[in-house]
C-alpha cells in the first residue's frame, strides 16, 4: 500500500527534484576521470581536465596560478549552488528534509566560529572557513559571545539549532572541552531529531534513511569512545553523549561505556557484523584507519541510495557523494602541489 | 547535382608537414575547410599532448578576454557586439605572444583602475553616509520628534526601550549613556535590531530611518538601500559590546556629535569634502569610460583571433610526429576533386611560414570506412538536414535528399491543398528568401529562426500548395468558378437536367464536356460532394504512396547495383519489388481501370450487372477467396489474380531464406581454405561500408583465411546474426507493405480535415456574421476568421501536415533502401570559420 502511494505520488511534488539530482549524480566523476587526474603534473593540468566536467564554469574564470584550495572551494561552490537551487524547487516535507541536511554544517560552524573567537582569532577569517551550507542568520555575531547562556539566548535561539542546545545551557562558560560536549550534544539531538523526522515520513525513505542515520550514530558512538579512552569524562557523561539511535543500542552502548582502552572496544565491536567487517577491513589495507573504512562504507551507502526510486535518500546521497568527491579532488590537487605523488591514489573512487 | 545523390569520393592522405611549417599549413587548410583530421594520439590524454601548453596559454587569454569583457559590459550595458566578419590580414596582424601581453598589461590597467575606483567610491560613500548620519540622526534627536516624524510619514523603527519618553537633549551629555550612530544595510536591519535588543536586555534607545537614496555597492555589484542609526544605551559594557556587534554586521560607526553646533561645524566639513572628492569621481569615471570603450572596440577582433589559434592548436595536437620530432604527420579525409587544392594550400603553408622542407603529400589507404559528405547550398541544406536527421548515409550510399526536394513538399501540399493558404505560405517564404542577407545577420528569436532555416522548402510547400489547391478548386474553402461550372445547366452545357434544374437528383447526368482543370466547384455544394472527394483522395493517396514505395525499392536496386552486391539485387529487391507489386501494384492499376471505365454509357446503364465495384473487396477476396470474383473489371482478372497471389507467395520465403543460406555457403567453403574471395560476406560482416577498395581489402582476407579456425565460434554466432537480422527484415517488409500502404491514407485524412476545416470557419464563423447584416458584425466575424486562418489553418495545420509529410518520408520511403546499416558518420572539416 504504502509503495503504491509512492508510485502515484511522489511525482508530483517530487519527482522533477528527484530526476534533477540523478542527472546531477551522473555527472559525478567518474573512475576514469580519477586516474586522469592523478596523472596530472600540474594543478593547471587538473584544471584543464576539469575543465571538460561539469566543474569547468566555475575554475574556467579564475585567475593563474591556482592553489588546491581554490580549486575545492569553487568545486564547492558548485554544490551549494546546486544544492540551493533543489531546496528552492521543493516543496513541504522534501524541504524540511533537505534543512535537515544543512544542521550538521550548521553544528560545525558554530563550533568553528565559538572556538575560533575563543583564540581571538579574526571573525571575518574564520567566516571565510564556515561550510556557505550550514550558514545561518546572525552567524557573524557569534563573536560577541561569552559563556553559553548568552549563546543561546542572544544567537541560537533563532536558528533551527535552539531546540537542541536546551541540555548545554547548564554548563558555566567556553572552554574547549565544553565546547566538544556541546558539540556532541548538538549532534546527538540532531540525530535523533533527524531520526525520528524519517520515521514520520515513511515508506521507503523511512527504510534507506534510517540506515544511513543508523549508521552515521554508530560511527558518532565509537569515535566518541575512542576519543574519550584515556580522558578524565566519566562513564555517565560519555554515555550521555551517546545517541540513543543506532544498531549499538542499547547493549553495545552499554558496554562502550564502560571500555577502558582500544582493546576493549575492538573485542566490543567484534561481535557486530559490519563493524568487524569494517575493523577487518582496516586492518587489511595498510595506510587505512577506521575512519577511512566508515568513509568507505558511507559512500557504498550513498551509493545504494540511487538504487531505489520514489525517496528522499537520494539527496542525502547525492550530498555526500559530491562532497566526497570535493575532498577527492582536494586530495589530488594537494598531492600534486606538494608533489606527493606515493599517495595520490588514496583517494575514495565513486563510480 | 551528382554530389546530392551519392556522397563526394574520399581519399584518406597522410601530409607530411615540416615543424616550422605546421602552423601555417594548418591555418590555410583550416581557412578553406576541407580537411577532417583524424585524432593520432587517442591514446594520450588532453593534458599529455604536445600543444596543450599552448591551449592553456589560449584559455587563460580567453579567461582575461572574459574579464575585460564583463569591466566594458559594466560601463557599456547597451554596447552591441558588432559582429562584422574580421579581415584575414587584420588578425594575421597580431602576434599571439604580443597580444598575451598586452593583454596581461590590460588586465592589470583595469585592475588598478577598479581598485582606485572602488576606494574613491568607497571614500565618496563614507563621506555620503556621515552626511547622511548628521542630517538625519538630528533630525532624530529633535525634542518632539516622534510626533514630526509621523506627520511626515517616514519610515520608522519604533522605540526600542524604556526611557522616559519626556526626555531632552540634555540626557545626551550624561556621562552614563553612550550614543552610537552609523549606517546598515536595510538587509540586516531586522536581525540587528532583533539582536540589539536581546544584548541590551531592552535597555536601549534605537531609531531608525531610512535613507531615500541607494548606494551602489561596487564589490557586490549590486545597489543596496541604506537605514541611518541610532542607539543610545546605558553604561560603558553595553556600549562596547553593541559596538562589536554592530561591526559584525558590516554597520559603518560615524562620529556624532552631541551637541547641535559642534554637529552642524562637522556636517558643513563633510559637506565640502564629499564636494571634492565628487569632481575627482567625475573625471575618473570619464577617464575609465574612455580606457574601457577602447578596449572594447577591439574586444571581438581579440577574442576572434584568440579562438583561431586555439582551434588550430587543437587540431596540432592530433599530429604525431617522426622520431627526430621535425616532421609533423597529420592523416585525415578530404574530398577527392579537393586533392590539387589541399596540394596548393601545403604549398602555400610551405610559402608563407618559409619552411626548408616542402611538405609531402602521400595517399593512404584504410580500413576504416570513409565519412560521408554531401555539397549542399543554401537550398539543398534544409533537405539534406531533414534527412540526416534521421540517419547519416553510409559512405557513398545513395542519398534520398534530392527526392525529398521535390516529393516532400508535394506530398505537404496534397494535405495542405488550398490556393489561399498555399499563397499566404508562399509570401512569407518569399518574404524570407528576399530578405534572407538582411535577416541572416541578426539573431532571430527561435521559432522565427526555424522558419528563416527552412525559408526554401516553406517556399516550395507553398508553392505545390497552390497547385492542389488548384486541382482542389480551393480558396480558403470557397470554390473558384473560374471556367464555369459544367454541371449546371446553361447553353453550352449538352444535357438537359443538372443538378440545378432535376426534381430527382440521380436522373441528373453528368455533363458530356468535362471541367477543364481541377474539380467542378459546384461539388463542394453538391449534396454527394464529399463522398466523392473522399473517394478521389483516398484512391489518390494509394496511388502516391504506391509510387513513392516501389520507388524506395527501386533505389534499394540501385544501391545493391552501385556496391555490387548481387546477393540483394536477386534475393531481396527482386521478391520485395514481385510482392509490392503483385498486390499493392495490382491495386493501383485497379483503381486506374475503375477510374478509366465510363460508368454512365449508355451500355453500361443498360446493363443491370455493370456497377462500379468495391476495389477492397477485389483486394481481400484476392487472398480470402483465390476462386470467386464478384464482377470483373477486365478479361482473365481470376487468372491474373491467382497468378499474383502465388507470385506474392512465393516471394516470402524467396526473401526470407536463399540469401543467409547462400553466405553461410560462402563461408563455409572459405572455412575449407578454397580460394573463393567472398565479397558479400564481408560486406555484410563489415556492415555495409561500401568499401570499394579490392585490391587493399584482400590483404586482410589472406589474415582471416590463415586464422580462420581459430574464429570459428565467432563467424558461427555471425551467421544467426545474419539469419536473425534477414528475418527481421522480412517480416518487417511483409508486414510493413500492408502497414505502409494503410499509413498513406493520412494524406487523405489530413488533406480531408483541412478542408473540412476551413469550411466549417467560413460558414459558421465569417457567413455567420455576415448574415447578422451588421457591418461592426461582419467586421468582428472577419477578424475572427482571419485569425482562425492564420492561427489554426495556416500555422498549425501545416504544421501538423509537416510532420506527417515527415514521417512518410522517414518511415514509409526511407525504410526501404536508406541507411539500413545506419553506421555513417559525417564529414565535419576542420574549418575556421565554423569555429568562430
Amino acid at each position: 500500500m504504502e509503495d503504491i502511494r509512492e508510485l502515484v505520488g511522489f511525482n508530483v511534488d517530487d519527482g522533477y527534484i528527484e530526476a534533477l539530482v540523478r542527472g546531477y549524480k551522473s555527472s559525478l566523476l567518474s573512475s576514469i576521470d580519477y586516474v586522469n587526474l592523478t596523472q596530472c603534473e600540474t594543478l593547471e593540468d587538473v584544471r584543464m581536465h576539469l575543465n571538460g566536467t561539469e566543474y569547468s564554469v566555475v575554475l574556467q574564470d579564475e585567475p593563474s596560478p591556482l592553489s588546491a584550495s581554490i580549486i575545492a572551494e569553487k568545486c564547492s561552490i558548485k554544490l551549494v549552488s546546486d544544492f540551493q537551487y533543489i531546496r528552492s524547487q521543493s516543496t513541504y516535507p522534501l524541504t524540511k528534509f533537505l534543512d535537515y541536511l544543512t544542521y550538521p554544517y550548521m553544528i560545525d560552524n558554530l563550533v568553528l566560529l565559538v572556538t575560533g573567537t575563543l583564540h581571538e582569532r579574526d571573525i571575518g577569517e574564520l567566516l571565510e572557513k564556515c561550510n556557505p551550507l550550514g550558514s545561518f542568520p546572525a552567524m557573524s555575531t557569534l563573536s560577541i559571545v561569552s559563556t553559553p547562556e548568552e549563546l543561546y539566548r542572544e544567537i541560537l535561539v533563532d536558528t533551527p539549532l535552539a531546540p537542541y542546545f536546551a541540555e548545554c545551557i547548564s554548563f558555566d562558560d567556553l572552554t574547549e572541552t565544553n565546547i566538544e560536549i556541546i558539540r556532541n550534544i548538538l549532534y546527538k539531538a540532531y540525530l535523533e531529531d533527524f531520526y525520528r523526522f524519517c520515521s514520520s515520513l515513511g515508506g521507503t525513505t523511512e527504510k534507506i534513511m534510517n540506515e544511513i542515520l543508523q549508521f552515521e550514530a554508530d560511527r558518532r558512538i565509537i569515535n566518541i569512545t575512542l576519543n574519550s579512552l584515556g580522558s578524565k569524562l566519566s562513564r555517565e557523561e560519555r554515555e550521555n553523549l551517546y545517541p540513543s539511535i543506532g544498531s549499538l543500542v542499547p547493549e553495545g552502548t552499554m558496554k562502550l561505556a564502560r571500555a577502558e582502552d582500544l582493546q576493549s572496544v575492538n573485542s566490543i565491536l567484534d561481535s557486530y557484523d559490519l563493524f568487524r567487517r569494517l575493523l577487518q577491513y582496516s586492518t587489511d589495507s595498510p595506510g587505512k584507519s577506521l575512519e577511512d573504512s566508515f568513509i568507505e562504507y558511507e559512500v557504498q551507502l550513498s551509493k545504494k541510495t540511487f538504487e531505489q526510486q520514489f525517496h528522499y535518500g537520494v539527496f542525502y546521497g547525492f550530498l555526500k557523494l559530491r562532497e566526497q568527491e570535493i575532498r577527492n579532488i582536494l586530495w589530488i590537487c594537494e598531492c600534486i602541489s606538494q608533489r606527493h605523488r606515493t599517495g595520490i591514489g588514496n583517494y575514495v573512487t565513486i563510480f | 547535382m551528382t554530389s546530392l545523390f551519392r556522397s563526394v569520393e574520399m581519399v584518406k592522405v597522410r601530409l607530411f608537414i615540416d615543424r616550422s611549417a605546421a602552423r601555417a599549413t594548418l591555418e590555410e587548410i583550416g581557412e578553406h575547410g576541407i580537411l577532417q583530421l583524424e585524432d593520432l594520439n587517442q591514446n594520450k590524454s588532453e593534458f599529455q599532448r604536445s600543444f596543450s601548453n599552448d591551449i592553456r596559454k589560449c584559455l587563460e587569454m580567453q579567461r582575461k578576454l572574459r574579464a575585460l569583457e564583463i569591466n566594458v559590459g559594466e560601463c557599456f550595458p547597451t554596447r552591441s557586439l558588432n559582429n562584422e566578419s574580421v579581415s584575414r590580414e587584420e588578425l594575421n596582424a597580431i602576434s599571439l605572444d604580443e597580444l598575451d601581453r598586452h593583454l596581461s598589461n590590460l588586465e592589470e590597467t583595469v585592475e588598478e583602475m577598479n581598485m582606485h575606483w572602488k576606494s574613491l567610491n568607497s571614500h565618496r560613500l563614507q563621506l555620503l553616509e556621515h552626511h547622511y548620519v548628521l542630517v538625519l540622526g538630528s533630525h532624530l534627536f529633535r525634542p518632539g520628534y516622534l510626533s514630526l516624524m509621523s506627520e511626515e510619514g517616514s519610515h520608522t523603527n519604533g522605540v526600542v526601550g524604556k526611557l522616559n519618553p519626556n526626555y531632552t537633549p540634555v540626557d545626551i551629555e550624561s556621562p552614563f549613556l553612550r550614543l552610537i550612530a552609523g549606517v546598515i544595510s536595510l538587509e540586516a536591519l531586522p536581525v540587528f535590531q532583533r539582536l540589539v535588543f536581546r544584548v541590551a536586555r531592552g535597555n536601549c534607545l534605537c531609531r531608525f530611518s531610512e535613507i531615500e537614496e541607494t548606494f551602489h555597492d561596487e564589490e557586490k555589484k549590486e545597489n543596496v538601500r541604506n537605514s541611518v542609526f541610532v542607539i543610545f544605551c546605558p553604561g560603558k559594557e553595553l556600549g562596547r559590546k553593541i559596538q562589536k556587534l554592530c561591526e559584525t554586521f558590516g554597520a559603518h560607526l560615524y562620529h556624532f556629535p552631541d551637541d547641535e553646533t559642534t554637529r552642524r561645524a562637522l556636517l558643513s566639513q563633510v559637506s565640502n569634502r564629499l564636494q571634492d572628492i565628487e569632481t575627482v569621481v567625475g573625471t575618473t569615471h570619464s577617464q575609465r569610460l574612455q580606457t574601457l570603450s577602447e578596449i572594447g572596440a577591439k574586444l571581438s577582433l581579440w577574442s576572434e583571433k584568440v579562438l583561431r589559434e586555439k582551434a588550430i592548436f587543437h587540431c596540432m595536437n592530433m599530429l604525431n610526429y617522426d622520431t627526430s620530432r621535425n616532421i609533423y604527420i597529420a592523416e585525415g579525409w578530404t574530398p577527392k576533386d579537393e586533392l590539387e587544392h589541399l596540394e596548393s594550400l601545403l604549398h602555400e603553408g610551405c610559402r608563407l611560414s618559409r619552411a626548408q622542407v616542402s611538405s609531402v603529400l602521400e595517399h593512404r589507404i584504410s580500413d576504416n570506412a570513409p565519412p560521408t559528405y554531401f555539397r549542399t547550398n543554401k537550398f539543398t541544406l534544409v533537405f539534406q538536414n531533414i534527412v540526416e536527421s534521421y540517419g547519416v548515409a553510409s559512405y557513398r550510399e545513395l542519398n534520398p535528399a534530392c527526392f525529398t526536394i521535390i516529393t516532400f513538399p508535394f506530398l505537404f501540399a496534397v494535405m495542405f491543398g488550398d490556393v489561399g493558404h498555399g499563397l499566404l505560405m508562399c509570401l512569407f517564404a518569399l518574404y524570407l528568401i528576399l530578405f534572407e542577407k538582411k535577416l541572416g545577420r541578426k539573431p532571430l528569436n527561435e521559432i522565427l529562426q526555424f522558419c528563416y532555416d527552412g525559408r526554401y522548402i516553406i517556399f516550395l510547400m507553398g508553392v505545390f500548395s497552390l497547385y492542389t489547391g488548384f486541382i482542389y478548386n480551393e480558396f480558403f474553402g470557397v470554390a473558384m468558378n473560374l471556367f464555369g461550372s459544367r454541371w449546371k445547366f446553361n447553353s453550352s452545357s449538352n444535357f438537359a437536367c443538372g443538378i440545378d434544374n432535376c426534381a430527382d437528383p440521380s436522373q441528373s447526368l453528368p455533363p458530356r464536356n468535362i471541367y477543364p482543370i481541377g474539380f467542378d466547384p459546384i461539388w463542394s455544394q453538391a449534396l454527394n460532394g464529399l463522398t466523392f472527394f473522399n473517394s478521389y483522395k483516398m484512391k489518390l493517396s494509394i496511388v502516391l504512396g504506391v509510387f513513392q514505395m516501389v520507388m524506395g525499392i527501386f533505389l534499394s536496386y540501385l544501391n545493391a547495383r552501385y556496391f555490387q552486391r548481387s546477393l540483394d539485387i536477386y534475393y531481396v529487391f527482386l521478391p520485395q519489388m514481385i510482392f509490392m507489386n503483385a498486390i499493392f501494384g495490382y491495386l493501383v492499376i485497379l483503381i486506374f481501370v475503375k477510374w478509366s471505365i465510363d460508368w454512365n454509357s449508355s451500355t453500361c446503364l443498360s446493363n443491370p450487372s455493370c456497377s462500379p465495384p468495391d476495389l477492397k473487396q477485389i483486394l481481400i477476396g484476392m487472398f480470402m477467396n483465390p476462386g470467386y470474383l464478384p464482377f470483373q473489371l477486365f478479361r482473365g482478372q481470376k487468372i491474373v489474380q491467382i497468378l499474383l497471389l502465388v507470385c506474392a507467395i512465393i516471394s516470402v520465403p524467396w526473401m526470407l531464406l536463399p540469401k543467409p543460406l547462400i553466405l553461410r555457403k560462402r563461408y563455409k567453403s572459405l572455412q575449407n581454405n578454397q580460394p573463393f574471395v567472398s565479397r558479400e560476406f564481408r560486406h555484410v560482416d563489415n556492415g555495409m561500408n561500401g568499401n570499394l577498395n579490392t585490391d587493399h581489402s584482400s590483404a586482410p582476407e589472406e589474415e582471416e583465411k590463415s586464422n580462420g579456425s581459430s574464429r570459428v565460434g565467432k563467424e558461427e554466432e555471425d551467421f544467426g546474426e545474419i539469419f536473425v537480422h534477414q528475418m527481421i527484415h522480412t517480416i518487417e517488409f511483409v508486414l510493413g507493405a500492408v502497414s505502409n500502404t494503410a499509413s498513406y491514407l493520412r494524406l487523405w485524412a489530413l488533406s480531408l480535415a483541412h478542408s473540412e476545416l476551413s469550411q466549417v470557419f467560413l460558414e459558421k464563423v465569417l457567413y455567420g456574421a455576415m448574415a447578422l447584416n451588421n457591418s461592426f458584425a461582419v467586421f468582428v466575424g472577419f477578424l475572427v476568421w482571419f485569425g482562425l486562418t492564420i492561427g489554426v489553418l495556416c500555422l498549425m495545420e501545416s504544421l501538423s501536415a509537416f510532420l506527417h509529410a515527415l514521417r512518410l518520408h522517414w518511415v514509409e520511403f526511407q525504410n526501404k533502401f536508406y541507411n539500413l546499416q545506419g553506421d555513417g558518420r559525417k564529414f565535419v572539416p576542420f574549418s575556421l570559420k565554423t569555429t568562430t
